[in-house]
């Protein structure tokens, strides 16, 4: 199963990943109308990291891990793991209490803005292709097999 | 191979899913002493609330029990377990054998004794653990009900939270001087009680109930203090207990819960337990209790299941966690709050804002977080991992916390951990 | 209330209408043009900070950015031109020399643009490239009189050290220091995968780029920086960089503050101080002493490795050039008016040097003319905008061309000409970490591999146009190209027919 893997090394802090992410979840899928008129949570996490000199960044989503804590924790059955392994959280049955930010290892679900279901990555399942991929300037995030991922750790 | 589980929640789907996932052949029987398919305790309130409806009350798909293969039988409740025969007789004469059982029979509410009240007569006065509670609840209530709730836990708190705005007042009794005792420092409580009272919930704390009142149904209610309330309705949730008597009458070990391994093997071969109705060792405290917690059971249930297809798996670690929110203020703790003494806690409050850490020995043993910040899991897997603090990249209580507190490399070993995840 | 003259250089329009607040731009811009305001929700600009390098406008995904000229007006005067007072404004101000970065943005002639190729109708057929063989590495070095072969067949003459170039491209002189190290990463990972040749500069090489040392060009100049013995055995030939175009006469100066630990490292300076490039070497005052210099390089690479030196174009350029063959170079490179750099006195950088097309043509000429043209390989620079200008130059007598310019803009240079700052918002001319990061080498030099074999790709349309099938075959081939627009002198400078004769 391929996943997002974030590398610190390359990630700017632009947050451009987060404006596409925010599309992606989107109704319209109209980057302007995604923005003005809806209020979307981006599933994605940016960090900062301080150092001595710089800051760096990096950006963080679920790691849908072969063992989800946040399935276990669920209470409504909203979240769950589907057979390709990708966990998903059907924002239908979510009732948002936050069971699933309390285990989470990660810290890469979120409340939503509108309150009403957690958001976190599901890999742009419906675009096919992880916007937040496409879109990243500089290559700092990537969507790759384990294999692919282990070479460039 | 047969396997058989009692219980319908949390454990009980966790383990036949469990099972399922390394035995594909195998029958797998439930029984459930409820009338409805697995669904989500914890919605109950919800489903009072009115924000969510009963189709999305399960905790599972529709077709959960037949895509898996799992035989079902609803309403039947286990009489007795004959350890000889290896076979469960259920209600209605029904003999069902098996090859592994599962124990996963939960709690009951506890009911206190007080004057006069009789449950199995007086109909205004409920329970609120079981979807069928609730909707018994939600049926008799009017606009112009009084409600008193005894118990300012989590159940009652919910409870008070579902029926706001459907019913005229509501009072909240307890006996203890803060709201989710259990769960809580008083800083804490009293920020979410303050936040509770703001939509018209009444609180009485230190009180108790002595006496109810009524000629057949309750509607009077006499405290502790001398006090008297008007009462249509008496919702009393002031604690559960495991139910462990089919376990405790086949002779399997029991104390408070029923005993398990960390396996959750009973002491009777191939008898198995999950859930409420066990014991498990608190990995804070190193005491064997009865944790309660949604996430435990589902744990334990899984691993109960894995076990009794001989893939040998040990159950998490298990501690106090709660997630849960009030008239929109969002509470997260886990582990011990802080009435062991503890080298040090953090306390930042704002209004109606709080992050409460409980560090002691270099190690964060426990927190609580009010509408603070998103990224609770990471405070508790330092908990669950026993995590140095010391080993980070900075002092926890200096900010919110992050991934970045880890160091780097580690941090990448957690990302790059493809084989567990969490 | 200052006096000074404060108005911006551009206007930064928003289209609120497409803009979301995402504050990309605001994150991105080194100079902080960009403000979020958060009470009005608005994202506002500072335009006198902006100095139009596009990052934002790239990065902005709604495109609500565009950057237009400041429209403040001076009263019309075609002597007195804006620029002419802002430039008097800016000194009586500071009272210092203004400084400019990259190449003579000046309206002088541009040569390759008066000159037209040929192709073959008829006659003599052309060569489709896609079909049919087409050749265009070359050799850059010193090539001998006559081949002598044994009885056997087998070459019996010493043949002078060659780098070989797949195709007649190199990336110029750009120092570790006056750009980045993900820059010189870039270009020397390019250079590798292309099989043509990056140069260091006069930065040293980082330790860490030795392994490209087969595709590099390690320079010495005036400052002498990172030169030892080590380094000039790293790379494929060593530069001794005596003049550059963008500054002919002038020295060099990086700043201390871009003087950081690694820079400082590979310059052989402490961190933080100035690197100061004298004006000249101040072992050089004749062809003699370049001599003396040539050979002490060769001496210190077993004379395996070519050495070129660099000049910038000049007033008298053909007889220097016929000097430095004469001195033992083994290639001259010659580097036009309108070269780049990191930073230039504006008045040297816009006045002083000659167009490259003329110099070249002058210096073919001149060493033909002394039958010494084989003695060295010449390498052009300053400003190779595209494919037909290095075709052009090779027709006029070049072996090969540095793109210099050409190959930031690949790296997404915009040519906003403030490298002087440090600031660079594309990662290229800067030392600030988080600015280097911008520069992902991974996508950049794969950028630059895209841009020469594109250009390779050209050159090798036009030549077989031509019917020419080696480039080798086209070099100082002046039939193949006519003059437009142009004079007489110039045609006869140039050696060329005007168009129709």
């Amino acid at each position: 199963m391929k996943k997002i893997y974030a590398f610190e090394s390359e990630c700017l802090g632009c947050r451009l990943c987060e404006v596409y992410c925010k599309t992606a979840h989107s109704k319209s899928k109209d980057i302007i109308k995604a923005h003005k008129q809806e209020n979307i949570t981006s599933a994605i996490i940016i960090e900062e990291i301080l150092q001595p000199k710089a800051v760096s960044y990096f950006a963080l989503q679920c790691r849908h891990c072969a063992s989800p804590k946040c399935v276990k924790a669920c209470i409504s059955g909203a979240m769950h793991k589907d057979e390709k392994g990708i966990v998903h959280n059907d924002k239908k049955r979510c009732v948002s209490c936050m069971s699933c930010v309390l285990v989470c290892p990660f810290g890469a679900v979120k409340k939503s803005s509108d309150g009403k279901a957690v958001s976190k990555c599901d890999l742009c399942m419906d675009y096919g292709k992880s916007l937040c991929v496409e879109n990243c300037p500089n290559n700092a995030i990537k969507l790759l097999n384990e294999d692919e991922a282990e070479v460039l750790k | 191979m047969k396997y058989l589980i009692i219980g319908n929640s949390a454990a009980g789907v966790n383990a036949a899913d469990g099972i399922r996932a390394n035995d594909k052949k195998g029958s797998i029987t439930i029984i459930s002493n409820e009338e409805f398919g697995a669904y989500g305790r914890p919605l109950i309130s919800y489903y009072l609330s009115g924000k969510v409806n009963p189709e999305s009350m399960y905790y599972r798909n529709e077709d959960f029990y037949k895509s898996r293969n799992i035989e079902v039988l609803l309403n039947t409740e286990a009489e007795k377990i004959d350890m000889q025969k290896k076979e469960v007789l259920a209600g209605g004469g029904k003999k069902l054998s098996y090859d592994k059982l599962l124990i996963a029979t939960g709690s009951s509410p506890f009911i206190p004794l007080v004057k006069n009240l009789d449950l199995s007569k007086q109909e205004n006065v409920f329970t609120f653990l079981t979807y069928k509670d609730s909707i018994k609840l939600k049926k008799k209530i009017t606009g112009k009900s009084k409600v008193v709730i005894a118990g300012a836990g989590l159940i009652g708190l919910k409870a008070a939270e579902g029926l706001f705005g459907q019913v005229a007042d509501i009072t909240v009794i307890d006996l203890a001087d803060r709201v989710m005792a259990s769960v809580l420092d008083k800083t804490s409580a009293d920020i979410i009680q303050g936040h509770i009272e703001q939509n018209d919930i009444d609180f009485k704390l230190q009180i108790s109930i002595c006496e109810v009142q009524g000629e057949r149904d309750v509607n009077r209610v006499v405290l502790s203090s001398g006090e008297t309330l008007d009462c249509d309705i008496l919702i009393i949730a002031v604690g559960v207990r495991p139910n462990i008597n089919l376990a405790k009458e086949a002779g399997i070990k029991t104390a408070k819960g029923i005993i398990v391994d960390e396996y959750m093997r009973t002491s009777v071969k191939d008898i198995y337990a999950a859930g409420d109705c066990v014991e498990s060792v608190d990995m804070l405290s190193n005491e064997s209790k009865v944790l309660a917690l949604w996430t435990n059971a589902s744990n334990q249930g899984e691993t109960a299941g894995f076990n009794m297809t001989g893939t040998e798996i040990k159950a998490p670690a298990a501690f106090a966690m709660n997630a849960i929110s009030f008239f929109g203020l969002q509470l997260i703790s886990a582990g011990v709050i802080g009435t062991s003494k503890p080298d040090e806690i953090v306390t930042d409050s704002a209004e109606n804002k709080l992050r409460r850490l409980n560090i002691s020995n270099d190690k964060l043993v426990g927190f609580v977080l009010i509408n603070y910040n998103q990224r609770a899991g990471i405070y508790t897997a330092l908990i669950n991992d026993r995590t140095k603090l010391s080993t980070l990249e900075y002092d926890i209580t200096s900010k919110d916390i992050g991934l970045d507190v880890y160091p780097k490399e580690e941090r990448t070993k957690k990302i790059w951990n493809h084989k567990g995840g969490c | 209330m200052s006096l000074d003259f404060n108005s911006p250089e551009f206007e930064v329009i928003r289209d609120e209408k497409k803009c979301i607040q995402c504050q990309v731009c605001v994150r991105q811009c080194s100079n902080k043009v960009h403000l979020y305001d958060e009470e009005d929700n608005v994202v506002r600009a500072d335009d006198i900070k902006c100095v139009n390098c596009h990052r934002c406008v790239v990065l902005c995904p709604t495109k609500a950015l565009v950057m237009k000229k400041y429209p403040l007006e001076f009263k019309e005067n075609a002597n007195w031109t804006a620029a002419a007072l802002k430039e008097i404004y800016k000194q009586s101000q500071t009272g210092g020399v203004l400084l400019s970065s990259m190449g003579n943005p000046k309206p002088f002639p541009i040569y390759w643009d008066k000159m037209l190729l040929n192709a073959s109708q008829v006659t003599n057929p052309s060569i489709d490239p896609l079909r049919e063989p087409m050749e265009t590495k070359v050799m850059i070095g010193r090539k001998p009189e006559k081949l002598e072969f044994d009885a056997k067949g087998k070459l019996v003459t010493n043949v002078p050290p060659q780098v070989e170039l797949s195709i007649p491209i190199m990336f110029s002189a750009m120092s570790y220091g006056s750009i980045s190290r993900n820059a010189h990463e870039s270009l020397a990972r390019a250079a590798t995968e292309l099989g043509i040749c990056y140069n260091t500069g006069e930065g040293g090489l980082n330790r860490d780029f030795y392994k490209y040392g087969k595709n590099t060009i390690v320079q010495v100049a005036s400052g002498r920086f990172g030169v030892h013995k080590e380094y000039l055995n790293a790379g494929a030939a060593i530069e001794i960089k005596i003049g550059q175009g963008a500054k002919p006469g002038i020295g060099g100066h990086l700043p201390g503050k871009k003087v950081g630990e690694d820079v400082s490292a590979t310059r052989m300076i402490p961190v933080g101080s100035d690197a100061i490039s004298p004006a000249p070497h101040h072992d050089i005052y004749s062809i003699e002493d370049l001599r003396q210099l040539i050979f002490s390089l060769k001496e210190v690479t077993d004379y395996k490795k070519p050495v070129f030196v660099k000049i910038a174009a000049v007033h008298n350029s053909a007889a220097i050039a016929s000097g430095i063959v004469r001195a033992g170079a083994d290639a001259i490179v010659i580097d036009g008016f309108r070269g780049g750099t990191g930073a230039a006195p504006t008045r040297v950088r816009d006045n002083v040097g000659i167009p490259i097309e003329l110099a070249l043509a002058a210096i073919d000429q001149r060493l033909r003319e002394e039958e010494i043209r084989n003695e060295v390989s010449l390498i052009i620079a300053g400003s190779i905008r595209n494919s037909a200008d290095i075709v052009k130059a090779v027709a006029l007598g070049a072996d090969a061309v540095y793109i210099g310019s050409a190959a930031v803009i690949a790296l997404g240079c915009h040519l906003c000409r403030s490298c002087s700052t440090g600031k660079c918002n594309w990662g290229i001319a800067t030392q600030e970490p988080e600015l280097v990061k911008r520069l992902n080498p991974d996508i950049m030099y794969r950028r630059l591999v895209n841009l020469v074999s594109a250009w390779n790709h050209e050159i090798q349309e036009l030549l077989g146009g031509m019917g020419i099938n080696a480039i080798d075959s086209l070099r100082g081939n002046r039939l193949m190209l006519r003059g437009i627009d142009l004079n007489e002198k110039e045609l006869e400078i140039l050696g060329i027919k005007y168009a129709g004769e």
